[in-house]
């Protein structure tokens, strides 16, 4: 039995940190090295993570790697609240289950998550049309240099876009 | 037992041709399929453009001019540099070492048009100038590319043990990084006359290191580990290639800016 608990446990495990897209505060992003960075993060502002308990406990459980218990924490905590689906988005995220994060995405209507939700819909077209073998890199280029050029002075964006268009190049 | 003796030693030669012989065809064919594999991996090219979008009163015009075509060979090439072959009758060991040039095969588009739509594009962004499409510009600008290479070494370690009746086969596949170098020269010209010309040097060196497990290999390619390593090592010569261009494309743009405001 114990056995079978360490084993569900690993596969837990290797689940949670098989993440492709990666959450952290715009503050500690502010610390990465962008020059040797491979991984894709979603930013967030540190004040919106402090703000909202919904988001602070889905940092602390990602952190963690709990997806479980973050599963029954937003099943528990279900609102019609930006935040609320913003971390759900994030959950599927982490769970590769980008159909069901795609979906969820849509009812993010908060104007502060409105760059968020951009870079997140494009992430999330990218990795379905990855599964569904209709992807397109030039498309998924167009639509970050949409992003960025939207944007054109945030450089943390500019950061992250670049090392995005690494990633979908390699997984074209 | 001299005829014996000798009858034995013919036998051993024999095998030893036959062997030596059946190695050295395997380690042809070896270089043919790895030749074949990596000239099959296609890699986009395109970039983001990053630079800053200049809000100026581009009054002046610029078109493109003579641009060479045909500047990267057609196909990739793969040579062979390095062989050592061990070759014991329980145990085979294959160590081989390749040159490779990529060429326009794994590039996702022709590389003269990514250089030119990448110019005018970024020309958009970053120039103090109007691109037109017409010779009636102001400017007419003219792109000698020279050379365009990107290199790379390719590494292949094949061990065969034999068990019996059994034979044990390990691959093991390294990139290492790639170099591109872009060589040109650019002539801008205003009604006939040469107003500025500049001989372009570039070089850019990439690492080629796997991205991270999770990121790299998804369920489908996990038990291909060679032909993903293929893929990835074809994908960062053309992202060297790439950037290198990228690179070359601003700098040259800034210094048309300087000349021409």
């Amino acid at each position: 039995m114990r056995l079978i608990q360490l084993i569900l446990c690993l596969i837990l495990l290797n689940s949670c940190s098989h993440s492709k897209y990666i959450l952290k505060t715009e503050q500690e992003l502010s610390r990465i090295n962008w020059e040797t960075n491979k991984l894709n993060y979603i930013p967030i502002l540190k004040s919106d993570m402090d703000k909202s308990i919904i988001l602070g406990m889905t940092n602390i459980y990602l952190e963690q790697r709990q997806l479980f218990k973050l599963k029954k924490y937003l099943k528990s905590n279900s609102s019609n609240s930006s935040d609320f689906f913003l971390a759900k988005t994030i959950y599927y995220m982490y769970k590769t289950d980008y159909t069901d994060a795609q979906k969820t995405l849509l009812h993010i209507n908060d104007e502060k998550y409105l760059q968020i939700k951009q870079l997140l819909s494009v992430d999330l077209n990218h990795e379905i049309s990855k599964e569904n073998d209709t992807h397109n890199y030039q498309q998924t280029l167009n639509e970050y240099q949409y992003l960025l050029d939207a944007n054109p002075s945030n450089t943390l964006l500019k950061n992250i876009l670049l090392t995005r268009v690494r990633y979908t190049r390699y997984n074209y | 037992m001299s005829d014996t003796r000798d009858i034995i030693t013919k036998m051993i030669k024999q095998i030893f041709i036959l062997l030596s012989s059946s190695l050295l065809l395997i380690s042809c064919s070896h270089t043919k399929m790895l030749t074949r594999s990596l000239q099959k991996s296609k890699a986009p090219i395109s970039y983001l453009h990053d630079s800053e979008i200049i809000e100026f009163d581009k009054t002046k015009t610029i078109s493109l001019g003579n641009f060479n075509n045909q500047i990267i060979d057609s196909i990739t090439n793969v040579i062979v540099t390095k062989r050592i072959i061990i070759p014991l009758l329980v145990f085979n060991y294959f160590d081989r070492k390749y040159d490779v040039s990529l060429g326009q095969s794994n590039l996702d588009q022709n590389y003269t048009d990514f250089f030119k739509n990448s110019f005018i594009a970024e020309s958009h962004r970053s120039g103090k100038y109007s691109f037109v499409d017409s010779n009636v510009s102001d400017y007419i600008l003219d792109i000698k590319i020279d050379r365009c290479n990107t290199t790379s070494k390719y590494q292949t370690t094949i061990t065969d043990v034999y068990l019996g009746d059994y034979v044990m086969t390990t691959v093991k596949e390294k990139g290492f990084p790639s170099e591109s170098k872009l060589v040109l020269s650019v002539k801008l010209k205003s009604k006939n006359k040469v107003v500025f010309e500049k001989d372009y040097e570039f070089d850019k060196t990439r690492a080629f290191s796997r991205l991270r497990s999770s990121q790299a290999y998804t369920s489908r390619t996990f038990f291909n580990n060679n032909n993903v390593i293929r893929t990835f090592f074809i994908t960062n010569m053309v992202e060297t290639l790439s950037l290198n261009t990228k690179e070359c494309i601003e700098l040259i743009i800034d210094d048309i800016n300087k000349e021409i405001n």
